[in-house]
């Protein structure tokens, strides 16, 4: 009986140890407002050259600059760069601003940069050098200029340093060694530096009073912790409680419960489809894909209202857009019709695939097209992956003909040729599916040739056409456009930014 | 062995058949198609509330489809999955326990290293990186659970057998010239029967759970077909607004699992209340 | 007693090596890390170079050889996705599981003890029926559920505790009674019918007609037996435990192991995945360890076996 005592004793002293030294990190502890953001899942890393995932992002976005930069409305506005020209059709030349510090004090310089983003151009080094292919060497002119050599005429270049792995840290880490240290503890030049990381937990960051860009106002935010919570509902109920201040992914059916602000966003909600064969290669069977499919009800019921219906290929934010075209109405009989001339009447088979977590009501969303399409004739299979498989099967191009991908690609210039190209490419995720990203056919010729020139009307021009081909072929099956739902608490104000960037600096707390 | 009857396990037995008729009926008594629904339609309300119909008796859920033809459909799948998750696992894990108790030596040896390096494995982690490489289906999930269960029926069996290899009627079986098959399947396996039995039963509960464990992680029954775990826990969100979304699936897994471990019980009593009670449920 | 622990660190390194294998293997078959880290415009260059970067060009065989090597050294590699060592971020987060893990036991055996004696005292009677009825749904409800349903009954409706995260006691009591459930209601039930074994004992009825008073011949004899059936359904259940630490940790924003592994399964982030596995059935074993040494100390004739 005397063991089982001591027994008890020492399990209870244990637990009383463990649960002492439970420490959650600084929390609030600082004069001025502090606030909390959580998203689904932590930073995997704080080395900017490592992820491209707009969660991840959002923590490099606010401890690091790029050289120019997205305001909130989505205007290139100065960066870490003052001034950029072209000197010649493949030489820009770029101007540092000046008396930049990074957080550990040293000076921001032209080395800098180029170590950047010499590392940035190396494969297998980091995973944003897709972004970064078009440069061919990065010049030091003098430590406030650098100059850019691309390979062929990039009409892109400015809004190249804006995008994400763009972001500057000192060069004497560019090393791999020294992007271990980075991962943990990065030192960049942003708004907010890093203070403390308890993964999977909080990271904290705290105001950088010399930050260039406060524009001689004080920072509104003191300190911004992020604590990352994986499930919708434990989120929603932490901001419901006052436990944080904003959050993302809210589900638009929960919209009505908690306040929120919304923006239409840069993603576009699609599937690639493999139409290399019968019946999906005829284009008048992927047209009545499209009006078998009631998307503004999908939209009204699905997404509490949130998405824009769209057609041919963009986002309404990227250059290229044309207003001009409009998304096919919901006609289940124009459908039937469709099918029936292309020699389909009794009907097609296809699969709809989707990795799971793709985006919010994404299993929903495939199980109610499968339901719209069967009353056309149009017989679906429903295949929901693993994250990891949906990657595998992009990246391996491997999307079975018949088949249809879910996706909602992120516009990385904001531009026609970061989005759309980027995808119809040959290279990319859906050049192989379709015959007409395939040289010697028209759209090809003209994404192509609005790539690499730098009249920028003369890009504008080939774009209507490109996006009047996507709307008519509909090579791609297109749903809506994203708006981002962001839930927040009653005293943050903040005006949403379309491209899914949380940006402290541009955030204000009223007085509680 | 005795038996005693009575409601301790006619009680559950009624429960569980309950759901297994509704199970095989559910093709025909289901009121509507189980993947249909009317996005128009969403998150209405049971027939007894504002705004229920009598087409929709225990409201419908976020596409839109019928919650009670979900449940009556789920049932088929949720329970047939369970059931052959059960059987395999029961096979296989009895298998093993007898070949290795009663063999010893090698077999033994390997067998239990085997065990334990299993059980040196949290589930989920296996059932995921199983389904990780096998891709999700019913098929991969039934094996995937049946994997969980086997091992207990291993040891258990196995413990079983080495007690029982040393009884006198095996001696003399042997000293008579029977060979070990027939001494295994005629004097051992009618033994450890009963136990087999009960553990089989605890199991389906247990496979139930896990089932919709694996769900939540994304992992189990594909859309569209319904399942009990899924659909609980894509109506998670939805509990204030809909409550009837998540209660039906939530109290169909809640009674079933309940009625399941209550036969357990009983068929433990009423076998052999001494040898049986000294293992863990 | 030496011998004893020798062969059993001997046989635990052998189970956890032997897991580890077993994790090496299944996660080469199952996916391409390098294909989930990069975006979709990567080329195929990119994705060599990448591959050649993590080391999985080279054969299995090789692979082996080389994880093995460095494995034996307490190199588990460097993570995919984190850039950081993997042993290291694993055991960056073990304090945190044990210490949930810990306290879901604790509140179990607290509750399910007291639980399984009164239901063994009043048999047949209503506490038991109750008590036996509380047990069954505990067993019956799935880890997500209860988490989710405390989420939102006592953090949100009732503003009792918080939510989620870690930091100490408050944020520790919903997370512990969401693991702690299934435990406890098993636990109760065992100690139900141990009691009531121990009841029918020759010297509990020896006791009471010497004329003991009642509680003292229950609580000196009854929990003394219950101690050792209480003690194997730890070492049983300490896996299904560590499983249901996954989705509970998941819900709550607890950083622990469990939802560093899953998330990296997911992302196919082979040496976190790795020393994961290694570090859970290392964890496994020990508190086997811990509970056939608990014997040999709880009860003498049990060591002799």
């Amino acid at each position: 009986m005397r063991n089982v005592r001591l027994i008890v004793l020492a399990v209870v002293v244990v637990f009383v140890a463990m649960v002492a030294t439970d420490v959650s990190g600084p929390a609030a502890q600082s004069r001025g407002a502090t606030i909390t953001i959580s998203q689904p899942a932590d930073a995997t890393t704080m080395d900017p050259g490592r992820s491209t995932q707009v969660l991840t992002v959002n923590y490099f976005a606010n401890v690091y600059d790029t050289l120019t930069r997205w305001d909130a409305s989505l205007k290139l506005q100065p960066g870490l760069a003052v001034a950029w020209k072209n000197v010649n059709e493949t030489t820009w030349e770029v101007t540092l601003r000046s008396g930049v510090k990074f957080h550990d004090g040293s000076p921001l310089t032209a080395e800098d940069v180029k170590a950047v983003y010499d590392r940035n151009l190396v494969p297998g080094k980091t995973v944003v050098q897709a972004g970064f292919a078009t440069i061919e060497a990065v010049q030091v002119v003098n430590p406030t200029t650098i100059r850019l050599v691309t390979k062929k005429p990039d009409p892109l270049i400015p809004v190249r340093m804006a995008q994400m792995g763009g972001y500057i840290y000192p060069g004497r880490l560019a090393t791999d060694e020294g992007v271990k240290e980075l991962a943990r503890k990065p030192i960049g030049t942003g708004a907010y530096r890093f203070v403390s990381w308890t993964k999977d937990d909080q990271l904290v960051m705290d105001a950088n009073r010399e930050w260039w860009g406060w524009g001689g106002k004080a920072p509104a935010v003191e300190r911004v912790s992020w604590k990352p919570i994986p499930d919708d509902f434990a989120r929603l109920s932490a901001l419901q409680r006052g436990e944080v201040d904003v959050i993302t992914n809210v589900p638009p059916d929960e919209m009505k419960i908690v306040r929120t602000l919304t923006t239409p966003a840069t993603r576009i909600a699609n599937f690639l489809m493999n139409s290399t064969q019968p019946p999906l290669s005829d284009k008048r069977v992927r047209q009545a894909l499209h009006y078998a499919m009631d998307v503004p009800s999908i939209v009204k019921n699905l997404y509490a209202g949130q998405g824009k219906p769209m057609s041919g290929g963009l986002a309404d934010s990227d250059f290229g857009y044309n207003p001009d075209l409009k998304p096919y109405p919901y006609d289940p009989a124009r459908a039937k019709r469709l099918l029936a001339e292309a020699g389909y009447a009794g009907g097609i088979d296809v699969t709809l695939y989707a990795g799971s977590g793709t985006m919010v009501n994404d299993k929903q969303l495939l199980e109610a097209i499968a339901d719209m399409w069967s009353q056309a004739g149009i017989r679906t299979k429903i295949t929901m992956m693993e994250m990891a498989q949906r990657q595998k099967m992009n990246n391996e191009r491997a999307v079975p003909p018949n088949g249809l991908m879910l996706g909602n690609p992120q516009s990385t210039l904001l531009d026609a040729d970061g989005s759309l190209w980027r995808l119809f490419h040959p290279n990319g995720f859906s050049g192989k599916y379709w015959v007409g990203s395939q040289p010697g056919h028209r759209f090809h010729d003209l994404m192509e040739g609005a790539r690499y020139t730098l009249d920028q009307k003369k890009r504008k021009e080939l774009y209507t056409e490109a996006t009047r081909l996507i709307h008519e072929e509909k090579p791609w099956l297109e749903l809506f456009q994203e708006v981002i739902i962001y839930g927040v608490s009653k005293r943050m104000s903040f005006k949403p930014r379309p491209d899914y960037r949380l940006i402290v600096a541009e955030m204000t707390v009223s007085p509680r | 062995m005795s038996r005693r009857l009575g409601w301790p396990l006619l009680l559950p037995a009624a429960l569980v058949l309950a759901a297994v008729l509704a199970a095989i009926l559910a093709p025909w008594i289901s009121p509507a198609s189980p993947t249909t629904g009317e996005l128009g339609a969403r998150l209405k309300p049971p027939v007894w509330q504002a705004g229920g119909s009598v087409q929709r008796l225990l409201g419908s859920d976020l596409l839109g489809r019928d919650v009670l033809s979900r449940l009556l459909w789920g049932a088929r799948i949720s329970l047939s999955i369970a059931l052959a998750a059960t059987i395999l696992g029961a096979v296989v894990g009895s298998t093993v326990g007898l070949v290795a108790g009663y063999y010893r030596g090698l077999a033994d040896g390997a067998l239990t290293k085997l065990i334990d390096v299993q059980l040196g494995f949290p589930f989920v982690l296996l059932a995921i990186s199983v389904i990780a490489v096998a891709g999700p289906g019913i098929g991969v999930l039934v094996v995937v659970l049946a994997v969980g269960s086997w091992v207990g029926h291993a040891r258990i069996v196995r413990g079983l057998a080495l007690s029982l290899r040393e009884r006198d009627y095996v001696h003399a079986a042997r000293a008579v010239g029977a060979g070990n098959a027939r001494i295994l399947l005629r004097h051992l396996l009618p033994e450890v029967l009963s136990v087999i039995l009960i553990l089989a039963t605890f199991d389906v509960g247990r496979i139930i759970i896990l089932e919709s464990t694996l769900s939540f992680l994304g992992l189990g029954v594909q859309p569209p077909t319904p399942s009990w775990g899924s659909d609980l826990r894509d109506a998670a969100i939805y509990i204030r607004r809909a409550w009837w979304t998540a209660a039906f699936p939530g109290l169909a897994i809640m009674v079933v699992v309940l009625g399941v471990n209550l036969l357990g019980d009983a068929l433990r009593d009423a076998f052999d209340p001494r040898t049986v009670a000294s293992r863990s449920s | 007693m030496a011998r004893y622990a020798v062969r059993k660190l001997v046989h635990t390194a052998f189970v956890a090596f032997g897991v580890v294998s077993l994790v090496f293997v299944a996660l080469r078959m199952s996916g391409d890390p390098a294909a989930t880290m990069l975006p979709g415009d990567a080329s195929i260059d990119e994705l060599v170079a990448l591959r050649k970067v993590l080391g999985l060009d080279q054969s299995l065989g090789v692979q082996y050889a080389r994880f093995l090597g460095d494995a034996l050294r307490g190199d588990f590699g460097t993570s995919f996705r984190h850039q950081q060592p993997a042993l290291g971020l694993v055991l960056e987060r073990l304090p945190a599981t044990l210490e949930l893990a810990f306290a879901a036991l604790l509140l179990a055996v607290v509750v399910a003890l007291p639980l399984g004696i009164l239901a063994a005292l009043h048999r047949g009677r209503a506490l038991d029926v109750l008590a036996m009825g509380l047990a069954v749904v505990g067993q019956a409800t799935p880890y997500f559920w209860m988490g989710l349903m405390l989420i939102l009954i006592v953090a949100v409706e009732l503003a009792w505790l918080p939510t989620s995260g870690r930091g100490g006691l408050a944020f520790l009591v919903l997370p512990a009674i969401t693991l702690g459930t299934h435990f406890a209601a098993v636990l109760a039930r065992l100690t139900r019918t141990t009691m009531l074994e121990t009841l029918t004992q020759n010297y509990v009825t020896t006791a009471r007609a010497k004329g003991l008073g009642e509680g003292r011949v229950i609580l000196a004899h009854a929990l003394k037996n219950a101690a050792v059936p209480v003690v194997t359904l730890i070492g049983l259940q300490f896996g299904t435990l560590l499983g249901g630490a996954v989705v509970t940790e998941t819900i709550f924003a607890w950083p622990g192991v469990g939802r560093l592994a899953v998330q990296s399964i997911f992302a196919r982030d082979y040496p976190v995945v790795q020393a994961s596995v290694f570090v859970l059935a290392l964890t496994f074993v020990a508190i086997n360890l811990l509970v056939d040494l608990l014997y040999g100390v709880l009860d003498p004739r049990i060591r002799d076996e």
